[in-house]
């Protein structure tokens, strides 16, 4: 079967599961492709762009918050206010970008992880957000119950597989290959005419666009938000691992990365602890042994079957 | 002595020098010379261990090719490299101690080299960074020279230095000849300099051996066909 | 009176500041990494005096050498089983390897100890006071002061007038040179993980005499180094000194003023930093 088709299955078969799957196993899908998008759009800043971010938890945090808080105060639909969260922590990043693209390295790594830090104790700490206490959706009547967990599946679907969809066709575009050269090298980049502030400034404002967009998607289905889960610093690990052991700078990466996670995860849920040890020796593991990760391992592995078949 | 027997050079994949013979008696100098990239650094590299090599290279009884670049630098070798390389954040004292740091015997100490070159006493405590280049290149010296190296490897001693500063370094080096039994190999821009300085001399032609003979009476027309690759004929 | 005080007791936390970043200092410096174990390497130094504690009630002033030589040698294994095979060019694979690293050792602590708070008991030091009658000092924030300047004195002469030190600054100059020296590079490299770890588990033995720790306190304490290394300034160990001091200030000062504001001034201070000054307070500037 050609690899169009597959996908093309796949895809219809991903839109139609709520139909054949039980609350718990909905809850579950919905929860991977969260981890997906997040994925996505760090792999695209980290993978493609070269920016390390630990700070991209803030802006998952600032996505539910402006989910919670669009719906009580204006008369938003919840399902309209995702889209809407994006927007929010885009022009939130764009404000932001001035202060964190004046620093390189471990210096806007630094600066990312700080600014996650002020988020959450300015939300923590003020009135309008609902202070440390954290908010209830207000817009809950206006959801379908019965739907309920169904439309928060498709709202994730929609967000992972749009994620995905996006750095497909970046990374095809001219700005993908400007990019690339980018990150390769930038003294040569710059010299055939890239520029390099509005490049990275255009990648950093998209991924915190999606990163605010899986942040609401996954508090929807919630109705409740608090500022410890909205700014737990775990969404930060769990987006690490994935992209990590998925293959960082690949497509397919978060999809595979984000498959042995949650094995991992439901395989030894009796333990939090012994998983986080599982988790964390993969990680090293990894690092250790296939950099590219799982889905650079699946390509060597897929290359050198096709040289076998060419070769007589 | 020195016995270098069938030397390949890589980088990766690029094979820098293929199947270079080589062989010098204790106190001898060679003039390396060469077009640029004819792998003159590439031999230098292949014999201290800086890149993979294959091939047989003897000094005395030690066999250098079984050893890592540590091992060839206790059992002797030191390098003058290309660029001169200062470590920064060291003094020039600090880099000419770096040279002792294998703790080979010998006649070089601090006091020797700075004796070789006055100018490096009275910037000892200098940031080796701030020296100017034909300095810069006397602590590059004077840093392999601590080590009191069996085989002293000198890559591009006058590049980029101004004629005088060249001729200067080029006087101290020619007052280490037939002074000791260290062998040295010296690769130089310079043809006419070279073998001046030089015992024998090997001219490389695209990683391969063109020419090698005595120094002394050396027919340069030759040396200069070997050098550029034109035929004989 | 109250502000002498706030005073002191912000330059004793910032002392115990300036040595979480100290060891990172150190990594960053020396191998061009970012180590995002350093706190759990910090947490790890306090678990591993609580251990030794719980075995046999030894002393502090033998629990102190104990600790840190432990945890060089846990730093210097790291780095020679692990974090050595991943350096190169590209700056990615020791951090998320080190992130690895950081998870696999929070969750065993966790495993191991549980995950309540656990402090350490300093005796009689905890209530010891010093100084004239008009403003006694606690000996032991006290003493954690002069215990961190004499660390950073001794590190300084220990890199900037030893062999050993021109061999680590020459390391860190050139690493594919030093060979040519005689210097394993690797080698070197792991003695200052293993010097670095040690300074953390120092800073964790400190900081559980201070408050109490979980095994989760390690992310917090990484954060606090990172943001003294840059609010001091890279390329001198003074400088994170200085950065811890700083911090250390405007977290007891905001405390006092506005107590439930976490760390936020201290962020905020970083942020004003990084703006007006990205050097940090007492770095070279660097041109990239």
């Amino acid at each position: 079967m050609r690899p169009g088709i597959l996908l093309a299955v796949a895809v219809v078969a991903l839109v139609l599961l709520p139909f054949g799957a039980d609350r718990g196993m909905l809850f579950l899908a919905s929860e991977i492709l969260v981890v997906v998008a997040l994925s996505q759009a760090w792999n695209l800043l980290a993978g493609y762009g070269g920016l390390l971010s630990p700070g991209h938890h803030g802006f998952v945090g600032i996505g539910g918050y402006a989910l919670y808080v669009l719906t009580r105060d204006l008369p938003v639909h919840p399902y309209m206010a995702i889209p809407l969260a994006g927007i929010v922590t885009a022009v939130l990043g764009f404000l932001l970008a001035p202060i964190l693209f004046r620093l390189r390295e471990v210096y806007f790594a630094v600066g990312m992880w700080v600014a996650a830090e002020i988020f959450r104790i300015v939300v923590m700490r003020w009135d309008y957000t609902g202070g440390a206490a954290g908010l209830p959706l207000a817009a809950a009547r206006s959801l379908n119950r019965e739907w309920m967990g169904a439309s928060a599946y498709w709202l994730a679907l929609a967000v992972a597989l749009g994620a995905t969809a996006l750095v497909w066709a970046l990374m095809r575009s001219n700005f993908g290959l400007r990019l690339r050269a980018l990150k390769d090298d930038e003294l040569a980049a710059r010299s055939i005419g890239v520029a390099p502030h509005r490049v990275r400034l255009a990648v950093f404002v998209l991924s915190v666009a999606l990163t605010g967009m899986a942040g609401a998607v996954s508090f929807l289905s919630a109705l409740f938000i608090t500022p410890v889960a909205a700014f737990d610093i775990n969404w930060m690990v769990t987006i690490v691992f994935v992209t990590i052991i998925g293959g960082i700078g690949r497509i397919s990466g978060p999809f595979l990365g984000a498959a042995l996670y949650f094995v991992l995860r439901e395989t030894l849920a009796f333990s939090s602890s012994w998983y986080l040890v599982a988790l964390g020796a993969t990680a090293v593991l990894v690092m250790l042994v296939m950099p590219g990760g799982l889905a650079g391992a699946l390509d060597r592995l897929l290359s050198r079957k096709s040289t076998m078949e060419t070769q007589p | 002595m020195l016995e270098i027997r069938g030397l390949d050079a890589f980088y990766g994949d690029f094979q820098a020098l293929f199947g270079v013979d080589l062989s010098l008696q204790p106190g001898q100098t060679l003039a390396l010379i060469g077009a640029n990239g004819a792998g003159k650094s590439s031999f230098l590299h292949a014999i201290c261990g800086m890149t993979q090599a294959r091939g047989s290279v003897r000094l005395g009884d030690t066999d250098l090719a079984a050893l890592p670049a540590v091992g060839r630098a206790a059992a002797g070798v030191a390098l003058s490299p290309e660029g001169r390389r200062m470590f920064l954040s060291l003094s020039v004292r600090e880099n000419l101690l770096m040279g002792a740091n294998v703790r080979r015997r010998g006649p070089w100490t601090l006091d020797r080299v700075t004796g070789l070159f006055p100018i490096l006493g009275e910037f000892a405590d200098r940031p080796a960074g701030l020296l100017s280049g034909g300095q810069q290149q006397m602590v590059a010296i004077g840093r392999a020279l601590m080590a009191n190296p069996a085989l002293l490897l000198l890559d591009e001693v006058s590049l980029g230095l101004a004629p005088v500063v060249a001729q200067e370094v080029h006087a101290a080096l020619a007052m280490l000849r037939d002074q000791s039994e260290m062998i040295t190999i010296m690769v130089e821009q310079d043809v006419n300099r070279a073998i001046a300085a030089g015992d024998r001399f090997l001219c490389l032609l695209e990683g391969r051996a063109a020419l090698t003979g005595p120094c002394a009476g050396a027919d340069l027309d030759a040396i200069g066909r070997a050098y550029f690759g034109e035929d004989d004929t | 009176m109250i502000w002498f005080e706030t005073l002191f007791s912000g330059l004793t936390l910032g002392g115990l500041y300036a040595l979480f970043g100290l060891g990172l200092s150190l990594i960053f410096g020396v191998m061009k990494i970012a180590n995002i174990a350093h706190g759990e390497l910090v947490i790890a130094g306090a678990f591993l005096a609580f251990a030794v504690v719980d075995l046999l009630p030894v002393p502090l002033w033998l629990l102190l050498p104990l600790v840190t030589m432990g945890m060089f040698a846990v730093g210097y294994a790291l780095q020679s089983a692990l974090v050595n095979r991943v350096l190169g060019d590209d700056p990615l694979p020791p951090l998320l390897l080190t992130f690895g690293i950081s998870i696999v050792a929070q969750n065993l602590l966790v495993e191991i100890f549980g995950a309540d708070n656990r402090a350490l008991d300093p005796g009689w030091l905890a209530t010891a006071r010093i100084g004239p009658v008009w403003f006694p000092v606690g000996l032991l924030p006290l003493g954690t002061l002069i215990l961190t300047v004499v660390l950073f004195g001794v590190l300084h002469l220990g890199i900037g007038h030893t062999r050993w030190g021109r061999i680590v600054r020459a390391t860190s100059d050139d690493p594919a040179l030093v060979g040519l020296f005689g210097v394993k590079r690797r080698r070197v490299f792991a003695v200052v993980m293993g010097v670095s770890a040690a300074l953390a588990a120092l800073a964790g033995v400190l900081l559980a005499m201070r408050s109490s720790v979980t095994p989760f306190s390690g992310v917090e304490r990484l954060l606090i180094a990172f943001e003294v290394i840059v609010i001091g300034g890279l390329g001198s160990i003074w400088a994170s000194l200085l950065g811890g001091l700083a911090l250390g200030l405007v977290h007891v000062i905001s405390f006092r003023l506005d107590p439930a504001s976490g760390l936020l001034y201290g962020h905020i201070l970083l942020l004003v930093i990084l703006l007006i000054r990205p050097e940090g307070l007492a770095g070279r500037k660097v041109t990239r």
